[in-house]
């Protein structure tokens, strides 16, 4: 039972890294604080729904489709979001809560309020592994999740490029004077953390149901995540992903589904409290 | 007798220390300066004295009335005014209205509108700014805006006015005038202390100097005094 | 008082502009006399009014720097407030809604002491998530809420003269009810306090130096911030009949003040009522016809174009000086 909570704890929390991962990417090279993170997941879950359901499409194929959507999306976004001015990080979390309410209104448009799911009926089959069953959608979450973190963990810490986004994220100025490209930089990070939503949308509607307004309290977890782990640490951020899908999983079952989205919002108070300066990196 | 005194003040940025036990007096009436090379924790002991941290160490009072711990708006009703190195107009307002803000922010209670109004006039004629009374102080230039620094804190009654760098930056003719200005409101009974990492004000206005490095007061006395010591060079140099 | 006999002295153009502005609130008293029939219209106004109250609750806090994304939870509370206090203690609706007022003020209080250290985006941040922990209770109370079932038969509000409940009864409560806020706050503004939120939203460490209490006006505002919201949430009960936790403590009343506020123009005291008029009217006589199931996609799109293009929203294009003393 205990075990069991675990796994799909686990498995939960890997979803939540990736996303955590994505706004993180965000956040860190354009001081971008996306309320609308969530709604973007809800966009890449809806393209999969779509390229599924309507074109008969397989799961596996939906995804990269959910990636290009997303990551063409963040091309305009980009451009959008270099237009907003200072105090960048209230101005921009005004701005995307106003995408939120734009793209959730768009989702009622042409999906209506409907809750929707990506049927994967090969993903409920179980396996066995030492004793402990997993379901084949539990291990395939897990294991996507620790490939793309494991990649990303790479990239930025053994490649020039990794290093150079390193250096972007903590002193854009300063990675300007080292002959550091840093719009390049920025373009190419934003649009990782968007390819990322875009991987982790075809998860979340087959994971659970998706409908117009599901996606805040994603936003919230990936904030909770990205806030405990520091901005772009992104072993932190893995572990801190896999405490709130545990203890999500331990809230759901011990009080009930009623009170998820409650204690997720206390967590977060709580989080605002111990760290009033949130993101920025002072101590 | 001493309108402030601070004693022993130690102050930590981390484990790091920032103050290291640093002691001064300010007799009534005078003007004192307070010098020191860059990061020598200059504007962290106005900081402190104003009310934005409690030192860990060390007490802080102001008409013998120990004020360590006061929250600093508690400090500027008390008649402690200053200002800040890089100047901090409320920049949507006007150069009145700013001034209008001090004056009716530490009163206890409101004065009669055309005594406020006038009171403000004054001001404003004392710094020469009175041309620009319905600027907006975001548009006003380096020197206008220290004036009007200056005249902000003036209009909370002060009675011990801290100025952080106000002749930085300025044409010698600008810091003349800042001078004589000085020295006629020290006339009329107000008390200053003047950070003054240039030496601008200090030389021709102080009566004692304090002199930081480090943290530690290394050295306090006259300004020809002082400016001789070879501690004092120094520092300055190395 | 003094300080309205500053403005006087200071801005020649303030009793032409209250004359405006109350010429117009008259006006719109007149309106049902003349599109009695129009029940529709009659409709779309009341709830712009009660946008518009509910945005100047909002504007009054974002006057001293803090943006709520949160005002949901005042809203909410001030709706069960008052419905559970009329339907408990079996009292006249007016009676009720200072229950409900009261109810948002002490959560705003609340929020207000607990997130006293956080600033921008964290303090935003913050709100959103708080909307969540009434809502949560609501939900879960059940003796008392009846949990997602809601509440029923609130009492509606009574007019002498005019049938219980009907359109007009709600448009002169909700008008009133703006009226009275619109005057409460243009007073707070042009008071002592209105200059130091004035001071504070700019400045607050030098705000400080100059003897202006932080602390006690940001509890204070949030305070009468969320009794306003309150009260709007109550009113909102008592004319609906019915409410239930996901639709009084929803993202939708959290959203709409601080889109009208800002559309409008969140440094002037008008601007607000401005933007919800205007929003209102355009949502429902443009968007609803053309995308019944999402035309809120408008407050949406509003939203961005104003911080991308007008920062000082409607007002601010029509030249309101954005740190204006009146600014009406």
């Amino acid at each position: 039972m205990y075990l069991k909570l675990l796994i799909s704890g686990l498995a939960l929390g890997s979803f939540y890294a990736i996303i955590a991962l994505g706004f993180s990417m965000i956040f860190g090279v354009t001081r971008v604080f996306n309320l609308a993170h969530g709604e973007l997941l809800l966009a890449g879950g809806y393209v999969a729904y779509v390229a599924c359901e309507r074109f008969g499409l397989g799961f596996w194929p939906s995804v990269p489709i959910s990636v290009l959507a997303l990551t063409l999306l963040g091309v305009i976004l980009y451009r959008v979001f270099r237009v907003i001015k200072e105090p960048l990080e209230l101005n921009t979390i005004v701005f995307t809560f106003g995408l939120v309410i734009a793209l959730q209104n768009l989702f009622l448009i042409f999906f209506s309020a409907d809750y929707r799911i990506l049927t994967t009926p090969e993903w409920s089959t179980t396996i066995e592994i030492f004793n402990v069953s997993f379901t084949r959608g539990q291990l395939t979450m897990f294991l996507t999740a620790f490939i793309s973190v494991s990649a990303l963990y790479f990239l930025l810490r053994h490649t020039f490029w990794g290093k150079a986004l390193r250096a972007t994220i903590q002193d854009r100025e300063a990675a300007g004077l080292l002959g550091i490209d840093v719009e390049k930089n920025s373009i190419l990070a934003f649009l990782g953390g968007i390819a990322l939503v875009g991987l982790a949308g075809p998860f979340f509607a087959s994971f659970h149901y998706i409908h117009p307004t599901g996606g805040i309290e994603a936003t919230l977890i990936a904030i909770i995540v990205t806030i405990v782990a520091g901005v772009g640490h992104v072993r932190a951020i893995i572990w801190a992903g896999w405490g709130m899908g545990l203890l999500e999983n331990l809230v759901t079952t011990m009080l009930g589904a009623a009170f998820r989205e409650g204690v997720t919002s206390l967590v977060l108070i709580a989080i605002l409290l111990y760290k009033p300066c949130g993101l920025a990196d002072n101590q | 007798m001493a309108l402030l005194e601070v004693d022993k003040i130690t102050t930590y940025r981390g484990s790091q220390k920032v103050l290291d036990s640093v002691s001064f007096s300010v007799e009534e009436k005078k003007i004192v300066g307070i010098i020191g090379p860059n990061g020598a924790g200059k504007t962290t002991i106005f900081d402190a004295i104003s009310g934005f941290f409690k030192p860990g160490k060390g007490r802080i009072s102001f008409e013998r009335i120990e004020i360590t711990h006061f929250p600093p708006h508690r400090i500027a009703k008390m008649g402690l005014g200053r200002t800040f190195q890089i100047p901090r107009p409320f920049k949507e307002q006007t150069v009145f209205e700013n001034v209008l803000l001090g004056h009716l922010m530490s009163r206890p209670r409101l004065m009669d509108p055309d005594d406020v109004i006038t009171e403000t006039n004054i001001i404003l004629e004392k710094l020469e700014l009175s041309s620009k009374k319905e600027t907006l102080a975001g548009e006003l230039t380096l020197s206008e805006q220290r004036r009007l620094e200056i005249a902000r804190a003036l209009a909370t009654n002060p009675k011990l006015l801290l100025l952080d760098e106000v002749a930085a930056g300025l044409s010698p003719a600008a810091i003349d005038r800042l001078v004589n200005l000085l020295k006629q409101l020290n006339s009329q009974g107000m008390t200053i202390v003047i950070i003054d990492h240039f030496l601008n004000l200090t030389i021709q206005l102080a009566s004692n100097v304090i002199v930081l490095d480090n943290g530690r007061k290394i050295a306090e006395g006259r300004p020809d005094e002082v400016l001789n010591m070879r501690i004092v060079r120094d520092a300055y140099l190395g | 008082m003094k300080v309205i006999t500053l403005t006087l002295h200071l801005h020649q153009r303030f009793f032409p502009k209250v004359l405006t502005v109350t010429g117009f609130i008259l006006l719109l008293f007149l309106v049902p006399l003349l599109a009695i029939q129009s029940s529709f219209l009659l409709q779309v106004l009341s709830t712009s009014f009660l946008y518009a109250a509910l945005s100047l609750s909002w504007n009054l806090l974002a006057y001293s720097g803090h943006i709520s994304l949160g005002h949901a939870a005042f809203f909410g509370l001030g709706a069960y407030g008052s419905a559970l206090f009329a339907l408990n203690f079996d009292t006249d609706p007016f009676t009720s809604i200072w229950a409900g007022g009261l109810a948002g003020a002490l959560l705003a209080a609340f929020s207000g002491i607990l997130f006293a250290r956080l600033r921008g985006a964290y303090f935003a941040l913050a709100t959103l998530a708080l909307v969540e922990i009434p809502k949560m209770i609501a939900d879960n109370w059940v003796s008392l809420t009846r949990g997602s079932l809601g509440l029923l038969n609130i009492p509606p509000f009574k007019l002498p003269l005019i049938n219980a409940n009907s359109n007009l009864t709600i448009y002169l409560v909700n008008l009133s009810s703006l009226t009275i806020l619109l005057l409460v706050v243009a007073l707070i503004l042009n008071s002592r306090w209105g200059w130091a939120l004035r001071a504070l939203r700019q400045d607050e460490k030098v705000s400080m130096t100059i003897g202006i209490n932080s602390n006690f006006y940001t509890l204070i505002t949030i305070s009468v911030s969320g009794f306003g919201a309150g009260i709007c949430g109550a009113i909102f009960a008592h004319s609906i009949g019915i409410i239930e936790p996901g639709m009084v403590f929803s993202l939708h009343y959290s959203a709409l003040p601080m889109v009208m506020a800002l559309f409008g123009g969140r440094f002037s005291v008008i601007g607000p009522v401005v933007g919800s008029l205007v929003l209102t009217l355009l949502d429902q006589f443009v968007f609803q016809p053309i995308f019944p199931a999402g035309h809120q996609i408008l407050y949406g799109l509003a939203i961005m174009i104003t911080i991308l293009f007008m920062p000082g929203g409607l007002m601010g294009l029509l030249g309101a000086r954005k740190h204006g003393i009146t600014g009406s």
